[in-house]
């Protein structure tokens, strides 16, 4: 049979893989595409500013690296707490996975601090085209991660109270592409919002 | 089939009508060229439509259930390599054989010839094109007035949503865009008067956006340009005599110049020469009574247009403001200036 | 008189008027119906229902719903253009603006998709041997997502306006007041809300054909319909979120006043290029699956296997390919120079080999077969001439030149009616004929059905070919009049006669259904047309349970093989488990939530949208809670199911 393919075995048991990981899979090709027309419409606006600040009058590197450390970080604790599914250890998991859900939320924590000191300098959505691309984009990112938190905060209900069970390790392994996929996301965004426009690259 | 029957009837139609088509009746090189390429195409496509069209008839003829004829073993056959590779090879030729004129035409349309150049800017709005010849230093609406056998370079510019500059005797189209000049090169043949259209849609009177292109002899161009460029609007707050002059000052001025040499009053189209014009806006036959309905209601003309109605207007002073409208003519002009 | 809405008013006009009186009769006619002759709990079953066949019926009910509007829209765009300086009813200017961007809008997004929507649903879980889709409540929710972008569109016109815009939406005109705002904002949210419907039921797809194929049914022994399809859901995939980021902003400028796409320090073209890329490999969207689908009816109707399966399987993955890398033909005339154009025509060019290629092998595939005749292969073999006039005009108009002469004139309206309503309407009339008794269990009636055919074609002939010479007659698209000395009266009245043919058409093929629902023998045969494929293995209509057990597929056309040599098909043991899910209401909730939130957004009023956005995870969230409880495992070892881990 076709999907006889990718089995996973818990306690020596096999688990058939479900078909959420290639339905993840495919949903973060079509993601990928939302975001390369974000990116392309940021970079192509970039030069309109109006009377708004610039890409190197506002975007500064420094603050920007503790939140991209966090961000990257989630995507290691994340790998540990799969590594703890996998070994069927239910305390590891549900620690590792909070440790992600908190690392989501402080990083948005830090986004919406950056976004408010934006808006006192008056630089807001409407003022540029150039800052209505880099809202759109970053915020459609943070988004994201927001969404991802907040399921997180879901996943850890169901270990909770279901245990480790098949439907619960396949939520966890789909949540798992679509964590890495944000992250990846923030690395583009990271080096080419932040890093090459603080240095006035475009 | 019935269907070839009426394929041929309609085929019939194209030739009847072929020859009063505009596309294919150009009035200048480039639209000659295109219409060229046109037919061209067109008769490499009727090859392949027949060889289609025959393979499918026959096929269904032939090979029809209660059919007694013989149905050999290599008819019976699900694929052959030497059939499949011809018929992905021909097509390709034949592309080829397209492709060659079509890629030399598009590169020789957007290269400027230096002789005998002429630039004209064209500025869409809606629902109006506006001509500015830089060299002549005047200004018209609506209507274009081009010399004959001339090579002309038209800058394209947009002051509010897409517009696209169309004159289909002349050549093919491109679109003013705002933020961008598009430059687009059309050569004048022999005289005549041809239409010009808008063809992006721009909004509620796109359908009206049209205008009038009239190609003159050399010496009759050279005459419409010192004549539109002789200065005719009424100046503000200057008493006028005439009474169509005054209406004229008091209702339209503040949008509309009555010559070609006025830059201000440019929110609306410039009317130089307006008695010469076979139509108002482009589009509607030129006489009294039109343009009276069209002065007091040009909503039912021109949907969302922003003229504003002039019903307040009595009869006389309406009467005297069409009369003063049709007497701007290159005679009254050069003879009465003031 | 108009009342005021929100940020908007309602001018009731006569027309206006017209629409609510419609509205409130056929809710009325609606309302009888499902109490007196449906009953509620059937509706009720039907709404929760996550079976792929009831929600293939459903798209086609609906796509053939909006299929009636916007023929009704297209009938009063040609009644208006159906003489010089003619003014019909109210139907100029921005009206006659309305009708024609809804009429584009709907037919592309609410009548071309889902009915090859319906259709995948209907059948190519048959065709491959599978259960049901891999995510059942998903398709659920597509289908509602689907339906609430229909609705919010279409109710548009008696809310405060439609979108004037054209369905391509071109900016700056369909931002910063230049057309109607109310009606770019249900224009933007209903396209979004039925874009993600669509994105979810493209991954839907691919999921299932990769992974719910029966024992045996390898890649090259899928029907091409179910390669059609799949080839068309992998487009969707990668085109339709290029769509939805564009529509992101467009609401974004609308809504918030930001200025992506405005004509002062916005990028106008940024919009086309967004909306291109997404609506060029539309194009073949709505194209691959009913290429699939002649191939399997003509072979069916030849008594003969497809000629060149592998070449016509390539030709389809090379379509597809090249879909995606044309969409500047739709730009020629923006003015990006010889070189853009010239790659962009040659790469377009390119495509009619791969076409060709599909043309000759279905040629081919008659030849030296037994050509019957029913209704389904007369529309398949209709579609040929057809298609090959619509590709021929297609060649004209990639070649730059003298596209530059073509472009937004009619003769690109000729073009694109051609190879759209000449493929996907005939293709999915050609699939309900063929499919009916897998739906319904009774054929539809022959003699009706060959008179709605040649109805159609003539009609449909009559309407499009004169197309063709007005816009070499100079005439733009979407303009609502001409002159008397434009020369266009005789070809436009030709037109809006064949208009009127082909709607005259429809309605007998609508009455066609009623009369064959009351005459036709119920429950024929799983097998009337004496098929070759996998579907007509199963009973008419197909049952609930659909394959108890799974069949064994060793070659290509497992019944037309297993016939010939007098056998029955194989089937394989039962699965160790599998997983079901249970019926839903969850998707029409979601779909309602995002119907509020969006109706909040359009009229900008935020108290409406945020409760629907929090409905929106609400239910979600909901959904996540109870999922254990709403799945079962069936099978032999159905009972341990997925708990075994203590």
């Amino acid at each position: 049979m076709a999907d006889s393919a990718g089995i996973s075995s818990i306690n020596g048991r096999p688990w058939s893989e479900a078909d959420d990981r290639l339905g993840m899979w495919l949903f973060i090709g079509a993601e990928t595409v939302v975001f390369l027309c974000l990116f392309a419409t940021y970079l192509a606006l970039s030069s309109s500013t109006l009377e708004g600040p610039g890409p190197s009058e506002i975007l500064e590197l420094p603050p920007i690296l503790l939140p991209s450390a966090l961000l990257l970080l989630s995507s290691w604790t994340f790998h540990v707490a799969e590594k703890g599914l996998e070994a069927g250890q239910l305390k590891k998991t549900i620690i590792w996975l909070g440790i992600t859900m908190v690392l989501g939320f402080a990083f948005l924590g830090f986004e919406i601090h950056e976004f408010t000191l934006y808006a006192a300098e008056g630089a807001v959505l409407t003022e540029s085209p150039f800052l209505a691309g880099f809202f759109v984009l970053v915020g459609t990112h943070g988004a994201h991660v927001l969404f991802g938190s907040v399921w997180m905060a879901f996943l850890l209900g169901h270990l909770a109270s279901k245990k480790i069970v098949w439907t619960n390790w396949k939520r966890i392994r789909a949540f798992g592409l679509y964590w890495h996929f944000v992250d990846v996301v923030w690395v583009f965004i990271f080096t080419i919002v932040y890093v090459l426009g603080s240095q006035g690259m475009y | 089939m019935k269907s070839s029957w009426k394929v041929s009837w309609l085929l019939v139609c194209l030739f009847l009508t072929g020859c009063q088509m505009s596309v294919l009746n150009p009035a200048g090189r480039v639209a000659e060229e295109q219409s060229r390429l046109i037919i061209f195409s067109f008769a490499v496509m009727m090859i392949i439509l027949l060889v289609v069209f025959v393979l499918f008839f026959r096929f269904l003829w032939r090979y029809r259930e209660d059919s007694r004829i013989e149905r050999p073993p290599h008819t019976q056959e699900n694929d052959n390599k030497k059939l499949e590779i011809t018929w992905t090879v021909l097509p390709l030729l034949v592309l080829l054989l397209l492709a060659v004129p079509m890629l030399m035409q598009t590169y020789s349309l957007e290269t400027k010839t230096t002789q005998e150049e002429m630039t004209i800017e064209v500025t869409g709005q809606q629902y109006w094109w506006r001509f500015d010849y830089p060299d002549e230093n005047i200004r018209t609406a609506q209507e274009l007035h081009l010399p004959a056998n001339t090579n002309i370079t038209f800058e394209l510019n947009t002051e509010d949503v897409i517009h696209s500059f169309w004159i289909p005797q002349l050549g093919g189209k491109k679109d003013a865009i705002p933020g961008r000049t598009n430059e687009l090169h059309l050569e004048t043949g022999r005289p005549g008067v041809y239409e010009g259209k808008c063809a992006e849609l721009c909004g509620a009177a796109h359908t009206d956006m049209r205008f009038q292109v009239v190609v003159h002899e050399e010496d009759d161009f050279t005459e419409w340009v010192e004549a539109a460029g002789q200065d005719v609007t009424p100046e503000e707050n200057e008493t006028v005599q005439e009474e169509g002059a005054r209406v004229f000052q008091e209702n339209c001025l503040a949008c509309h110049a009555a010559d070609g040499a006025a830059t201000k009053n440019d929110q609306g189209p410039n009317l130089a020469l307006y008695g010469e014009r076979d139509k108002i806006s482009g589009s509607f036959a030129n006489d009294e009574e039109q343009l009276k309905a069209f002065l007091r209601h040009p909503n039912d003309f021109k949907p969302s247009t922003d003229m504003p109605a002039y019903n307040n207007l009595s009869r006389e002073e309406m009467d005297a403001l069409v009369n003063y409208l049709h007497g701007l003519t290159r005679e009254n002009v050069q003879g009465g200036s003031d | 008189m108009s009342i005021p809405f929100f940020n908007t008013e309602i001018k009731l006009v006569s027309d206006v008027i017209f629409g609510y009186i419609s509205v409130l009769l056929l809710g009325a006619g609606a309302l009888w119906f499902v109490t007196y002759k449906l009953k509620w709990n059937v509706l009720w079953e039907w709404m929760r229902t996550t079976d792929h066949m009831k929600i293939g019926i459903m798209y086609l009910l609906a796509g053939f719903a909006f299929f009636l509007r916007g023929g009704l829209d297209a009938l009063f765009v040609r009644m208006q253009l159906a003489f010089p300086n003619w003014d019909f009813w109210v139907f100029q200017g921005e009206k006659y603006n309305q009708m024609m961007t809804t009429h584009g809008t709907t037919m592309i997004f609410f009548v071309a998709m889902p009915l090859l929507i319906g259709l995948m649903n209907v059948a190519v879980p048959l065709q491959i041997g599978a259960r049901d889709l891999a995510f059942p409540f998903v398709n659920s929710l597509s289908f509602w997502l689907f339906l609430t972008g229909g609705a919010l569109v279409n109710i548009s016109y008696l809310l405060g306006g439609s979108p004037e815009a054209g369905w391509t939406s071109y900016t700056p005109l369909a931002v910063g007041g230049y057309s109607n705002n109310t009606g770019n904002n249900f224009y933007a949210l209903g396209l979004q809300v039925s874009g993600i419907g669509t994105i979810l039921t493209a991954v839907n797809f691919i999921v299932t054909i990769v992974k719910k194929r029966a024992p045996g049914m390898t890649y090259f022994r899928m029907p091409l319909f179910t390669w059609g399809s799949f080839i068309t859901v992998i487009l969707i995939l990668f085109a339709f979120p290029a769509l939805a980021a564009g529509i992101l902003l467009l609401m974004f400028d609308n809504i918030f006043a930001t200025g992506f796409f405005t004509g002062e320090s916005g990028a106008p073209l940024l919009w086309q290029h967004f909306f291109w890329i997404f609506a060029h490999p539309e194009v073949y969207i709505i194209v691959l699956p009913v290429f699939g689908l002649f191939s399997d009816i003509i072979s069916h109707f030849s008594k003969k296997p497809v000629f060149g399966y592998y070449s016509m399987v390539i030709a389809l993955i090379l379509i597809a390919f090249l879909g995606f890398m044309v969409w500047v033909h739709h730009m020629f005339t923006v003015g990006y120079g010889p070189t853009v154009n010239a790659i962009f025509a040659i790469s377009t060019m390119l495509i009619a080999v791969p076409t060709g290629i599909k043309i000759f092998n279905w040629l081919f595939t008659m030849r030296g077969g037994r050509l019957r005749f029913p209704t389904a292969m007369l529309f398949s073999i209709g579609f040929i001439p057809t298609f090959v006039m619509g590709g021929v005009t297609g060649v004209m108009v990639a070649m730059v030149a003298a596209d530059y002469q073509y472009h937004d004139s009619y003769f690109v309206v000729g073009h694109f009616h051609y190879v759209m309503v000449g493929g996907t309407i005939m293709g999915v009339f050609a699939g309900i004929y063929y499919w009916m008794p897998k739906m319904f269990g009774f054929l539809l009636n022959e003699t009706l059905g060959k008179i709605h055919f040649w109805t159609f074609l003539i009609g449909f002939h009559l309407t499009f070919f004169p197309m063709h010479f007005m816009g070499l007659n100079g005439m733009p698209r979407r303009v609502y009049s001409y002159l008397p000395e434009d020369g266009l009266f005789g070809l436009n009245f030709i037109s809006t006669i064949g208009a009127f043919i082909m709607g005259g058409s429809v309605l007998l093929f609508l009455l066609n259904l009623m009369y064959s629902y009351k005459t036709q023998e119920r429950r024929i045969s799983g097998d009337p047309w004496q098929g070759r494929t996998l579907e007509w293995t199963l009973p008419s209509p197909a049952p609930s349970e659909r394959w108890e057990r799974l069949p064994i597929i060793k070659n290509r056309e497992p019944l037309w093989k297993a016939k010939q040599a007098g056998e029955n098909l194989m089937y394989a043991e039962k699965e160790e488990k599998h997983m079901e899910e249970h019926s839903s209401v969850i998707p029409v909730l979601l779909a309602g939530a995002f119907f509020t939130a969006s109706f909040g957004f359009i009229f900008e009023v935020f108290w409406i949208a945020v409760p629907g956005i929090i409905g929106i995870f609400a239910l979600l969230a909901y959904r996540s809670v109870t999922f254990d409880k709403n799945i079962e495992w069936s099978g032999e070892n159905g009972q341990e199911g997925g708990n075994h881990h203590g």
